[in-house]
């Protein structure tokens, strides 16, 4: 009963109010080519800095499943995906639009967003306290291993190179070491005053994700926008809705796709869309139209993607453990706002999280509607030029970076490091694994400092950290993702490695 | 040599001297957590060297880099928006936030944008500029309550 009670809080109008502002907001940055979920929710989080918990993680959930969800209007229209969770959506939906039926397409793709997202967060709903019940038996030792489990996970899946994605977790934990200690509260590598607090996470946030993206959209030309031919007489919203429902082996295959493909860390929403896709072409009749605009791949793509939203957000609430960079970007937000993520959550921001799962099942709802009246405007937001894109997201990351403690030592950190990274990008490094070193680091040393402690009165620590069956299955975990990134890269041995030559 | 090497020889010297930073200090302890993972980014860098060898060239399938220009073509065309950024941080502190922020949007979108830079595409920049700017401070200055530095005008 306390649980309807809470969830029941989002119905307070301000609450509706932030929920509607943020679903708005990430329906424009994802329909715009250039800005990822990733990047739309990394630079909000500034903003919600000086708001309460509860909007703000309403701000933040709406911001990212709405973001993916926009991402289907340029990938539709235009044939650029939004996101990359999107991707899928073009082999479809992009010629259908060439065919004259850009509104068919999108009111289709709203209405699976709709159908996914919702069995994605009731997903959520019902197992998040499944798996923060199943998280209490974990101990420091076990945190520290899904710490690690964490960064190797996103440096082995979510990086090109393992190497390279592994080097940039380590160094991004590196970074999260710069400050005070939290064994003994002395500084470390603390070599110019800007860095005597250490480097902010948001501060890094917008650094590693926002600042990079100025550069790459600089780097290219004006936008890639394409005007289709026009449009043929669009079929009645009831009548997709009603063709949409009857399509039900996209719909369950799409949906399944996602919720498996969500709870596993690393994997995301490209994952998510094109097994989604591929798995609807393969298990639907009469599949020879799929790529030249059949109507079921973008239900199969869009409900897979939105059906990925509510169970990523699984192994975030109930571990701590980020499962794509989007979700790390969230953990930041979660833990500047005092939410601890993993076994205590519930008892202890309870009235804070249901509130915040209940927005995000309410904003499904927000998404078909406000989606499909933006939409409408989908060819204006998708020609937006590139230098007024990167002129925008240079300024908010300004101003959102010294928002946060009023320091302009954090803007030159972030104008450093930001450039830093898009060198390292240009070079086959990732942000993604950095992001997770800095927001992880400090947990795995935490926990790393209250292990050795009880360990004092153990066995030692070597095998208070390498011994009991969770500890050792954590493990296991850990060297496997590892094992799976480097078979991964030797199965891709024949694809000849673009390796960039310069002055050789 | 190629690029790759150079990568990884930087970030062998970078991995070095983090490693060397950590183990300087004569309080062991609290640089025992970052000693691992410096460690770790020696060793990884190291691994990261080798592999440029031809001899030892296997399988590590890269994943193009970011953007559309090799690195030196990049840094060229990248240049004056870097120039933009820096200018944009010093001049900052004088004009305060809100105009500086006109300014580099304005820098940015005529060097960037449609060349040559008309009289009414320059007006068209400006207008652009000044609306995001406003809205900027509009929503800093009310809505969040925070003020950003201060300078001319605001």
């Amino acid at each position: 009963m306390d649980i309807v009670f809470h969830i029941a809080g989002v119905f307070e109008p301000w609450h509706i109010l932030t929920l509607l502002l943020g679903v708005s907001g990430g329906l424009i940055l994802g329909a715009t080519p250039g800005i990822s979920p990733t990047l739309s929710v990394a630079l909000l989080i500034p903003f919600t800095f000086h708001m309460g918990a509860t909007t703000s993680l309403i701000l933040l959930g709406a911001v990212y499943a709405a973001s993916i969800a926009g991402g289907a209007i340029s990938a539709i229209l235009i044939n650029v995906p939004g996101a990359p969770a999107n991707i899928a959506t073009t082999f479809d939906g992009y010629p259908m639009s060439q065919k004259g039926q850009s509104e068919n397409a999108l009111r289709t793709a709203f209405t699976s967003t709709l159908i996914g997202g919702v069995v994605g967060m009731l997903v959520l709903i019902f197992l998040a306290p499944v798996f923060v019940n199943f998280a209490l038996q974990f101990g420091p030792a076990q945190m520290f291993w899904v710490a690690v489990l964490g960064i190797t996970t996103m440096a082995t899946l979510g990086s090109g190179s393992l190497l390279k994605g592994m080097l940039a977790g380590a160094f991004g934990v590196w970074l999260s070491t710069i400050g005070i200690s939290p064994a003994t509260g002395e500084s470390r590598f603390v070599f110019v005053d800007a860095l005597q607090g250490g480097i902010h996470v948001v501060v890094a946030l917008i650094a590693l994700f926002a600042i990079p993206q100025v550069f790459t959209l600089l780097e290219s030309s004006s936008s890639q926008y394409a005007q289709t031919t026009g449009a043929s007489e669009a079929p009645k919203l009831w009548q997709v809705i009603g063709r949409t429902v009857k399509e039900r082996t996209a719909l369950t295959v799409g949906a399944i796709s996602g919720v498996i493909i969500g709870i596993i860390p690393g994997a995301g929403g490209q994952v998510a869309s094109i097994i989604g896709y591929d798995q609807t072409r393969k298990l639907s009749k009469n599949n020879e139209g799929f790529g030249t605009g059949d109507v079921r791949g973008v239900i199969g793509s869009e409900t897979a993607n939105s059906a990925m939203v509510g169970p990523s957000l699984i192994p975030l609430l109930s571990l701590g453990l980020p499962g794509s960079p989007t979700c790390a970007v969230l953990l930041g937000g979660l833990l500047i706002h005092g939410i601890f993520p993993g076994p205590q959550l519930f008892a202890t921001s309870g009235d804070i999280i249901w509130v915040f799962l209940g927005a995000l099942l309410l904003g499904q709802v927000a998404i078909f509607g406000l989606g499909l009246w933006l939409a409408r405007a989908g060819h204006f937001i998708a020609r937006v030029p590139n230098y007024y894109l990167a002129a925008g997201i240079l300024l908010l990351s300004v101003v959102g970076t010294y928002s946060i403690q009023h320091n302009t030592g954090d803007v030159l950190i972030m104008a450093i490091l930001g450039l830093l990274m898009f060198l390292a990008m240009k070079v086959g490094f990732e942000p993604a694994p950095v992001v997770l070193g800095v927001v992880l680091g400090p947990i795995a040393e935490q926990n790393f400092q209250m292990g050795r402690t009880i360990s004092t009165a153990l066995d030692g620590p070597l095998a208070y950290f390498t011994s009991g069956p969770l500890t050792l299955s954590l493990m296991a975990l850990c060297a496997a993702s590892i094992g799976y990134g480097a078979i991964s890269q030797w199965r891709n041995k024949s694809v000849v490695p673009r390796t960039v030559q310069e002055g050789a | 040599m190629s690029i790759e090497r150079r990568v990884a020889l930087i970030a062998l010297i970078l991995s070095a001297l983090i490693l060397w930073a950590a183990l300087a200090p004569l309080n062991r302890s609290v640089y025992l957590f970052p000693i691992f993972w410096a460690s770790f980014m020696v060793v990884l860098s190291i691994v990261l060297l080798w592999r440029t060898f031809p001899a030892n060239r296997h399988s590590d399938s890269e994943r193009p880099g970011a953007g559309t220009l090799p690195m030196s073509q990049a840094i060229l065309r990248l240049a004056p928006a870097i120039g933009v950024f820096v200018s944009y941080l010093f001049l900052m502190a004088n004009l305060g936030f809100y105009v500086s922020a006109w300014l580099a949007f304005v820098a940015l979108a005529c060097w960037y944008g449609p060349r040559p830079v008309r009289f009414a595409g320059l007006l068209t920049h400006g207008a652009i500029g000044a609306v995001f700017a406003t809205t900027l401070y509009l929503l800093f200055s009310y809505l969040l309550a925070v003020q950003p530095l201060g300078g001319w005008l605001f």
